[in-house]
């Protein structure tokens, strides 16, 4: 198998990253979460998840959705169709890799 | 190919997608709750009252009876509940203990002074009642959802 062969290539860059990758890991199994439990999930300051999360709604792989609870603004987030896409075959890459 | 994904081994891999899963379970464990809730209410209240409606049609003795029995379930459900938690706030069980009590406290003494009092009913005991009741509990769910 050449370099440019090997399945780490098709790795998707911008999921790979460790924060996104969390992100990204944890509104795969969700329809849609809170942003603090996202937050507490992956275990991050709220600035870095709002940063990456900007980074991935621009990216087209999330939605973010921003609401009032009572005088409370509620942020949640929820992959798109694209997203959930990416994040399939980024996995899929990783069993391909972690298959030998 | 970046710096980041230059270098993954077999094993970075495995690890990577056992994080996934891990935080996948993590980030969701707590979101099934208010519906599991929900829908367990809904069979208890559900098949209880279908039991008190044999109670109460087919005994002399119906509604004290029915409410006693609504209390003992409602007893034993509330104590079943817990067990199933696997993370609790600091201080959950004296908090949870304490409301529980001073809760079936409060509907046992409602019960008897019903019972006693107004065996054949009486709105300005029963609409205070069952509203101190619906407060007491309330409160005890605030308490920990505050805590």
């Amino acid at each position: 198998m050449s370099a440019v062969d090997h399945p780490r290539h098709g790795l998707n860059e911008l999921v790979h990253s460790p924060v996104r990758f969390s992100i990204m890991a944890a509104l795969a199994h969700a329809e849609m979460l809170d942003f603090k439990d996202i937050r507490d999930a992956i275990q991050v300051s709220d600035s870095v998840l709002s940063k990456q999360l900007s980074l991935l709604e621009k990216a087209g792989y999330v939605r973010i959705k921003k609401s009032f609870a009572g005088k409370m603004p509620r942020t949640s987030a929820s992959l798109t169709p694209d997203g959930r896409e990416a994040w399939a075959e980024h996995l899929r890459v990783l069993r391909e890799i972690a298959g030998g | 190919m970046d710096e980041t994904t230059g270098s993954l081994s077999p094993e970075s891999a495995r690890e990577l997608l056992a994080k996934a899963d891990s935080i996948g379970s993590i980030s969701t464990s707590s979101a099934a709750w208010p519906a599991a809730m929900v829908f367990t209410s809904l069979a208890i209240i559900g098949s209880f009252l279908m039991i008190g409606m044999q109670i109460v049609t087919h005994t002399g003795y119906g509604a004290p009876l029915l409410a006693v029995s609504a209390g003992i379930w409602g007893a034993a459900t509330a104590s079943i509940w817990p067990m199933f938690q696997k993370s609790t706030k600091a201080g959950f069980t004296r908090r949870f203990l304490t409301s529980l009590f001073a809760y079936f406290t409060l509907y046992c003494a409602a019960l008897i002074l019903g019972a006693i009092f107004f065996p054949t009913g009486n709105l300005w005991f029963y609409v205070p009642a069952a509203i101190f009741l619906a407060a007491v509990g309330l409160a005890a769910a605030f308490r920990e959802l505050r805590a």
